[in-house]
Formats: structure tokens, C-alpha cells, sequence
């Protein structure tokens, strides 16, 4: 009868990636340390490559016919919730790149709550969140591919909706200020900085790591709507400075996104 | 109950879902890129001129110059793994990934700077080229396009920093090249072949990126 690795080396295997990463560990470095020690204090001989390769092709075999089957397998309960959630993501990002729709669909409808709520914490109430959640949503379709497991998937997410996210403050920044002559945009220009006026208060905390000055030109061009030079002129700097502020500000709050992590 | 926009995009997106395949690593593709780019330059100085008498024994007799020549192949290799792995989404901040090569490139002319007052070798014309500024711009337009091959599977989140290393590794090749077919002199390698480094990496940083897939 073929012995196991659990029973050779007194693991309590289950069915986990944990286990399996162990599994892996032994045909990779048979004789590791800590193995030849747990071994040779139960009487037994370490393993070595003829005994260990049997061991587990017949183990990966029973356990897993395909890669992203392994990893939509229930694994281990993670630490905290955080890692679960990281865990789930892969698992059902590994199925989608393999073509399971069911996954895919579960994990975008993931994603969007995730995405949605990020923002929110960072920008506060503005009505551009719904826009970005689903250019964020579009790019990691596009970008699917680029994902490579085991590495972490909440990095890979969240450096697209960052990119996004100053992308849009950058695009509203060049819209709202163009063709104000016309009234019909006038009005909506007015319902937008009534609406943003509130926001803009969360937004202010949000991106709390600014300077004044900076988040000033940044909540007055891109949050309130107001042209370049109508915010030069509230704040009392020339066009040029106002324009500078606006782009280093958009610069610091990428750089904060990106220190910022998930 | 209603469908959002964001739901309907969602259903539209896992609709007909086809199966993926991931790119080469980061590390792959730069050995790749970086066998193809050295076999095309090192071929292309060689059929267009000889590479300078004695440059094998002054390599491996002369530490300084050996020198220059490990931080230019240093600062090639980081440049194009950098670009690499910034074309891919990932936590890695765009100038933590530009910090190595430029800092490598930096050490590498710093070294050539010293040479102005304490050369590795004895500056001579001996193996001039005649064209080498216009051979070295020239020579670095097809391991830009090789790299345009390399990164049109990924997905690039910045890319005009991708742009910009490959456009500096690129021009760094035949610029390490022509200090072993060229003459030596510390100013003609800082003028003629580094020169055309910064140039093409600019240029590589502004017109190249725009045929660099947007994502």
C-alpha cells in the first residue's frame, strides 16, 4: 500500500493549499531540515526524491485534476477576513481566466461592492464613484490575463481603480470647465456644485494628506466644477500657480493612493 | 429587481467568456527581449564596422573599465525589467520601479565623469566610427520595437514609464556597444553614445507610449 505524507511525516492533511504547498516543499527539498528532524524522531527514515515523487504525483493526482479546480476548492480558514477575502478572489479570479462565467460573475459583483466602497472612503459622496466602479471594472476585465496567482490579488485590483480614479479626476477636471457659455450646461453645472459642495466635505477628508493649498485647487477644479482661472481668482493666485497646484495635487493623491494600499 | 448600469455592464462582461492565458513573467521576457536586442545591435555594429583593436584584452585587464562596462549592462538589464514589470498592474509604485535603473545609469556616467580626470584607459582615436551618435540612435529603434512586441499582451497602467525605460535600455545597448567599437574617451562616450540615451529615452517616453495598448 502506497503511505501517505500524512501518515510518513504525522501531518494532519486535509484538503488545503497549505497542505499541498507542503506536499510541494517535499519534492522540491526532500530532505529539508525540520522534515529529517520530525521524522528521525518518530523512527522513520526522510524521504528522499524515489520515495517522494510516487507520494505526490499519487496525492496531487487524487486530490486535483486541473489547476483552477485546486483553487476553487475550499480552502483552509484564513486568518482574518481580509486574507479570506483575498483567498475567495483568487480563487474565483484562477476560475475565470479558465473561462467559468459563474465565477467571473461572482467575483466582478465582488469587486464592484469593493470598489464602490473604496472610493467612497477615499473621495467621499461625489457622482463620479458609479463611473469609475465601472471603468474599474472594464480595465481588470481587459487586464484579466496579467493576473498571475499566487501573487496578491487585492494589490493587482486596486492599483487599476487607483490608475482609474485619477484618471477620472483628471477627465472631469477637462470637462466641467468647457463650453460654460451655454445655459443648459450652466444649470447642470449648478446642480453639480450643489451637489459636490456637500461632498466635497468628505472629500476633504478623504484626501486629508494634502496640503491646504493643494486641496483647495483640487476640491474647487474637480470636485466644485470651477474653471482654472475662476479658482485662481477665488484663491487669489494666477492661472499658472492654480494650474501647477491642480497637477501636483493630482500627483500627491496618486502617490497617496498608491502609499495608501487596500 | 432593477438592473443597474454596473450590473448590466457585469452580465455583459462574463457573457461568452473565453478562457485567458497569462503572459511571461517579467523575468522571461526580459531575458528574451534582452537576447534579441543584444544579437540585433552587436550584429548590426558588427556588419557595419569592426569593433575596436584590442577592446576583449582591455576589458579584461582594465578593472575601470570593466567597471563601466557591469554598470551599463547592470543599468540595461534593470531598465528593461523594470519596464517589464510595470507593465503589468501591480503595488509596485511607478518610482520605486524607475529608482534602480536610474540609479545605475547615474552611477555609470558618474563613472565616465571621473574617467574625464583619471580615464580607465588612455584616450585615443584609435577604432573610431565615423557615424557613431547617428549609429546609436539608429541601432536603438529595433529593441524599442521588439519591446512594443513584448508589452502588447499586457496591460500597462503607466505608459509613459514603460516607454521611457525601454526607450533607455534600448539606447543603452549600442551606446555599451560603441564604447568596445568605438574609440575611447570618456567625453566622446559621455557626448556621442550616453547622449543619445537621454534622447531616446525622452523621445521613446512621449511618442512611443501612444503605441503602448491603453488599459
Amino acid at each position: 500500500m502506497l503511505m501517505t505524507i500524512d501518515q510518513a511525516y504525522g501531518w494532519n492533511m486535509g484538503e488545503g493549499r497549505a497542505q499541498r504547498a507542503r506536499a510541494l516543499a517535499v519534492f522540491v527539498w526532500p530532505r529539508a531540515p525540520w522534515q529529517s528532524l520530525s521524522a528521525a524522531s518518530r523512527g522513520l527514515a526522510p524521504l528522499s526524491w524515489a520515495t517522494t515523487l510516487p507520494l505526490v504525483v499519487d496525492l496531487m493526482a487524487s486530490i486535483h485534476p486541473t489547476t483552477s479546480e485546486a483553487f476553487l476548492e475550499p480552502a483552509a480558514p484564513a486568518q482574518n477576513p481580509r486574507a479570506a477575502r483575498d483567498q475567495r478572489w483568487t480563487a474565483l479570479m484562477v476560475a475565470a481566466q479558465a473561462g467559468d462565467a459563474v465565477a467571473y460573475q461572482t467575483l466582478l459583483g465582488e469587486l464592484r461592492d469593493a470598489i464602490s466602497s473604496y472610493l467612497g472612503s477615499r473621495f467621499g459622496d461625489v457622482e463620479w464613484i458609479d463611473d469609475c466602479v465601472q471603468e474599474s471594472l472594464l480595465a481588470i476585465h481587459k487586464a484579466r490575463h496579467t493576473f498571475v496567482a499566487p501573487k496578491p490579488i487585492a494589490a493587482w485590483v486596486f492599483a487599476i481603480v487607483s490608475n482609474k480614479s485619477i484618471d477620472m479626476f483628471r477627465r472631469r477636471g477637462a470637462g466641467v470647465g468647457k463650453n460654460t457659455e451655454a445655459s443648459d450646461q450652466l444649470d447642470d453645472r449648478e446642480q453639480l456644485m450643489a451637489r459636490s459642495s456637500e461632498s466635497a466635505i468628505d472629500a476633504g477628508r478623504a484626501l486629508g494628506w494634502l496640503e491646504p493649498k493643494y486641496r483647495k485647487a483640487l476640491m474647487l477644479t474637480k470636485l466644485q466644477g470651477y474653471t482654472v482661472e475662476e479658482a485662481a481668482s477665488m484663491a487669489g493666485v494666477s492661472h499658472t500657480a492654480m494650474r501647477t497646484r491642480v497637477s501636483r495635487a493630482l500627483r500627491m493623491v496618486k502617490r497617496g493612493l498608491e502609499r495608501d494600499g487596500i | 429587481m432593477v438592473k443597474t448600469d454596473t450590473d448590466k455592464l457585469i452580465a455583459s462582461l462574463t457573457d461568452d467568456l473565453q478562457p485567458v492565458s497569462t503572459p511571461l513573467p517579467a523575468w522571461i521576457a526580459t531575458v528574451g527581449w534582452l537576447a534579441l536586442a543584444w544579437t540585433w545591435v552587436v550584429g548590426v555594429t558588427i556588419a557595419l564596422g569592426p569593433m575596436r583593436e584590442g577592446w576583449l584584452s582591455q576589458l579584461l585587464s582594465t578593472p575601470q573599465f570593466a567597471l563601466e562596462f557591469a554598470l551599463g549592462a547592470s543599468a540595461i538589464v534593470a531598465a528593461s525589467y523594470a519596464a517589464l514589470q510595470l507593465s503589468t498592474p501591480s503595488q509596485r509604485t511607478v518610482r520605486r520601479s524607475l529608482a534602480p535603473a536610474f540609479a545605475l545609469l547615474t552611477a555609470w556616467v558618474a563613472l565616465l565623469v571621473y574617467g574625464l580626470f583619471d580615464p580607465a584607459l588612455a584616450p585615443s582615436m584609435a577604432g573610431k566610427r565615423p557615424h557613431c551618435f547617428v549609429e546609436t540612435l539608429a541601432f536603438s529603434v529595433v529593441p524599442i520595437a521588439m519591446g512594443l512586441v513584448f508589452v502588447r499582451r499586457r496591460a500597462a497602467l503607466d505608459r509613459k514609464a514603460v516607454a521611457l525605460l525601454f526607450g533607455l535600455g534600448a539606447a543603452a545597448i549600442p551606446a555599451l556597444i560603441m564604447q568596445a567599437a568605438c574609440m575611447y574617451d570618456p567625453q566622446h562616450a559621455l557626448m556621442v553614445h550616453l547622449g543619445p540615451v537621454a534622447i531616446i529615452g525622452v523621445l521613446s517616453g512621449l511618442l512611443v507610449s501612444r503605441f503602448i495598448p491603453k488599459l
